[in-house]
């Protein structure tokens, strides 16, 4: 999953897009029809798995949110505050 | 309130700032096993310090820093003529820091958690959601006193037209009155580009009815609109803190900026003895009036002083008297009393 994710980084960086696509067209000109079949397919690939993981990529994996997510969680560890009366808002 | 502190799941994987992790605002201990571990060296409120979303945001928070409602100069400008030289400086070391600043808006105060008044905040504005606006939360939590109520007639008297129109505050407001515009303000007052109701209502003088192109043309200049359209009663502070008048009142007056023109006028919060506890006195509180000049939020086309010239000219309805003056006030109130009775009308 973490190569997965490096790797779709990479690609959704629009520099580094425009490198992927340098590459297919430095391969084209060096290789035969098969390999530019290859690569494509490895770049939507690529992209698809990257479209899949991104609401992953950015969760949030630390202790924090498996407090700050959790309704009861947070509702058991909560104080309220004391309110001092005698302070006047204007 | 414990909902001030839970945090949407499903934002985690579609709002970037969330990419960062938590941590990356609020620093705190990610290896920590218990509660105290973990927010040990948490950031309550990151965006205190305006360098954490000027990282992506770096055109909005230099002009915030001398936003008004970040440097809350308005109220410190609103009071300082009242002190000596000396008190000035005791009240900016012991009440302007800890007291008026301490609810001063940052980023996020209007963006993610409604900012603490008194030590109580609403909390989280929708779960942790970065939202651009949200003016019933974050406008009224704060403004929610006196204007807001006033505009949406919750607590009473007749809601503004604009509201029902469907208009809030944002419509009138512009987004550089909230983030600053790079200048640096002593008070509202000096802000050229702040609303008024003639960016909209631009042809006063050309209407078709006779008696609207007349009231229109008579009054420029004399009467501020909010002088004949605020609908009614609006509140002032003494409506809510003295059980003896807890109802909202109106009050037409000189403007205690110009002297000569007729305008709404709000008591403010400042009396005599308002800061006699933290040991700081104003030598010169009769500098300033204990009214100033509002932009009261209930207008309506047809009012009591619309529909009739009497209201004003003969009745004096609502007009400021010396007798209806606040108790122990300043001697400066005295000159915001209309003094010509009746007011005679010119052809």
């Amino acid at each position: 999953m973490l190569l997965i994710y490096l790797i779709s980084k990479i690609c959704l960086n629009h520099n580094h897009l425009k490198a992927c696509s340098n590459l297919l067209h430095t391969s084209n000109r060096y290789s035969e029809g098969g390999m530019k079949t290859k690569i494509t397919v490895f770049l939507v690939l690529i992209l698809f798995l990257a479209s899949l993981s991104s609401s992953t990529v950015a969760v949030d994996k630390s202790n924090c949110m498996t407090c700050h997510t959790n309704d009861s969680a947070i509702k058991a560890l909560y104080k309220p505050p004391v309110i001092d009366t005698h302070a006047g808002e204007g | 309130m414990y909902k001030g502190y839970l945090v949407d799941q499903t934002l985690l994987g579609t709002d970037p700032h969330f990419a960062m992790g938590c941590e990356g605002c609020h620093k705190g201990n990610l290896e920590g096993a218990t509660r105290e571990e973990a927010h040990q060296g948490v950031v309550k409120r990151p965006s205190d310090n305006l360098q954490t979303c000027a990282t992506c945001h770096q055109k909005i928070t230099s002009t915030y820093e001398k936003a008004l409602h970040y440097t809350s100069a308005g109220q410190r400008h609103g009071v300082m003529k009242r002190f000596s030289e000396t008190e000035l400086k005791q009240f900016d070391e012991k009440i302007f820091e800890q007291s008026c600043r301490s609810c001063h808006a940052s980023c996020g105060s209007c963006h993610v958690k409604a900012a603490a008044v008194g030590g109580i905040s609403i909390g989280l504005i929708k779960g942790h959601k970065f939202i651009k606006k949200d003016e019933g939360k974050t406008c009224a939590f704060c403004h929610g006193g006196r204007v807001y109520p006033e505009y949406t007639g919750e607590y009473g008297g007749k809601p503004d037209v604009h509201y029902q129109k469907g208009m809030l505050c944002m419509d009138c407001h512009q987004k550089s009155d909230m983030h600053g515009d790079g200048n640096t303000y002593l008070s509202k007052q000096d802000v050229k580009d702040r609303p008024v109701c003639t960016n909209c209502h631009n042809k006063l003088g050309q209407e078709a009815r006779l008696t609207t192109r007349t009231a229109h043309t008579q009054h420029r200049d004399k009467v501020t609109c909010y002088g004949c359209h605020a609908s009614a009663e609006y509140r002032n502070c003494y409506n809510c803190h003295k059980e003896s008048e807890s109802k909202p009142g109106f009050i037409l007056g000189l403007n205690p900026r110009d002297g000569k023109t007729l305008t709404t006028l709000r008591v403010i919060p400042t009396v005599r003895d308002t800061f006699a506890a933290a040991g700081v006195t104003m030598s010169h509180f009769d500098a300033l009036p204990n009214y100033w000049n509002t932009p009261a939020h209930n207008i309506r086309k047809r009012t009591d002083r619309t529909r009739s010239c009497d209201a004003c000219h003969t009745d004096k309805a609502g007009f400021l008297t010396k007798e209806a003056l606040i108790e122990n006030g300043s001697k400066a109130n005295e000159r915001l009393i209309y003094p010509i009775n009746p007011i005679p009308i010119t052809e």
